[in-house]
């Protein structure tokens, strides 16, 4: 063997990855080659010089990370919070149209004169046959019948006129009612899963990975590097609720625990606020 | 974050030779890692998936800038006046620190002059302690691959230092390269 031919023993006996053979006979070469033993020495230095000096990292790093982070963290939630007053306010519409329906003598038939001309003005005569005949009089107050059939007349598209005033009246009032009555939050955790808190994000794990614990301690490690005051204690899986969510806080050490019973793994990170 | 940032930064500063685009590539690396730790599932450790995305948004800002980095181990501080790259052991006499810092300009001159797979290679092993696997699978290639590369990426390095020292003791010396006989 040629020197350049043990330069890749010596890069591995630095390395601690020859096996013995290789590292016997690099052994007895290096006794006979002044110019080896050189090199040997030589790399071990650079290699003791470059992992030797570590550079701290700009403040800037830290600061523009978690600036952007919390950014986007805060569209996520807006983004929710938007989704989840569009559903409630759906939800509540459909609760006011099924408590009207049960209310009333006739059901849901009853909202038939209010709702009919929306579905029935094809032609401006039809509009005005409708307006006269079937109009709920408690939705034309302050608008004189008269002035509404001569402009109804006058041009089909005029026909909207009356859908746009009467639909907002019961949306509006069906948005006021939900926000007086939003649900309690529930974050479902499903099994085998970590929920970051603040990213709102809910990410798989595998847990027959058998690298799993000493990692997610890892990860916890460095969440709560800096301070930790209340330890909180999640076992299983299941729902956590808004309220319990908010009892954790930046400063909290969460402590991860498998349910011992089905094995399952759950997990809670909290990212910095 | 403040637990992986450091070794994080060394690895982009040894990979692209200059703090600032150290600094942006630390910052894209978490950034991302955020973004995507989704796609994190733990089939290898954490560190490792880290410097993955760390070397990739090293490479690619390598690739697009298509130059060499800028060596310099003189920086612009954050209060704007310039200062020399630490830390030097303070035990140090004051000639004892600038003949240190002229090797470790030294040693970051000749990691830069390497091509950009083998100061990865180098960087992962000796700065970021990556096994032969973990920097197989880093850089998609073989186990014996790394470490015949490894070796290479040693030997050159090792050459281009006492190129370096050749050249700053004797600047009118051209011989002895430290060649292998």
């Amino acid at each position: 063997m040629s020197c350049e031919e043990y330069i890749v023993w010596i890069s591995g006996h630095l390395d601690g990855t020859n096996e013995e053979a290789q590292e016997q006979q690099l052994r007895e070469h290096l006794a006979s080659c002044p110019h080896c033993r050189e090199i040997m020495n030589q790399m071990e230095l650079n290699d003791a010089a470059i992992g030797s000096t570590l550079l701290e990292p700009p403040a800037r790093v830290t600061q523009t990370v978690m600036k952007k982070v919390r950014a986007e963290v805060h569209q996520k939630r807006r983004r929710l919070w938007s989704y989840a007053l569009s559903g409630v306010a759906a939800a509540a519409f459909f609760c006011l149209i099924l408590t009207g329906a049960l209310r009333h003598p006739k059901g849901i038939t009853s909202l038939e004169p209010t709702l009919a001309p929306a579905y029935e003005f094809d032609t401006p005569a039809k509009a005005q046959y409708d307006l006269r005949s079937g109009a709920d009089p408690t939705c034309g107050s302050g608008v004189e019948e008269g002035s509404q059939s001569s402009v109804l007349t006058e041009s089909p598209l005029a026909t909207e006129a009356p859908i746009a005033t009467q639909a907002p009246v019961p949306t509006e009032a069906l948005i006021s009612e939900g926000s007086k009555t939003t649900p309690s939050e529930v974050i479902p955790l499903t099994p085998n899963c970590v929920f970051i808190y603040n990213a709102m994000d809910v990410i798989p794990l595998t847990p027959d990975s058998g690298n799993l614990l000493p990692i997610v301690s890892e990860m916890n490690e460095a969440a709560y590097s800096y301070h930790s005051t209340t330890t909180h204690t999640i076992v299983g899986t299941g729902y956590l609720s808004r309220t319990e969510i908010d009892e954790i806080e930046a400063d909290d050490k969460v402590e991860f625990i498998s349910d011992p019973e089905n094995q399952e793994f759950m997990v809670i990170y909290c990212t910095m606020p | 974050m403040l637990q992986y940032q450091t070794p994080v930064y060394n690895l982009c500063y040894r990979m692209l030779g200059n703090q600032e685009d150290a600094a942006d590539m630390t910052q894209e690396a978490f950034l991302k890692a955020w973004k995507y730790l989704n796609s994190f599932h733990f089939e290898s450790a954490f560190t490792t998936w880290l410097y993955r995305l760390a070397t990739n948004c090293c490479l690619d800002l390598m690739r697009s800038q298509k130059r060499r980095p800028t060596i310099s181990m003189i920086t612009e501080g954050e209060d704007g006046e310039e200062q020399t790259l630490e830390p030097v052991d303070p035990s140090l006499q004051p000639d004892q620190i600038l003949i240190k810092k002229e090797e470790q300009q030294q040693l970051q001159d000749a990691l830069m002059e390497l091509d950009k797979e083998q100061r990865a290679i180098i960087t992962l092993r000796v700065v970021n302690d990556l096994s032969y696997a973990d920097i197989a699978k880093l850089l998609k290639i073989k186990e014996g691959t790394v470490k015949s590369r490894l070796a290479r990426a040693r030997e050159n390095l090792r050459k281009n230092i006492l190129q370096k020292r050749n050249k700053f003791h004797s600047p009118a010396s051209k011989n002895e390269e430290g060649g292998l006989p």
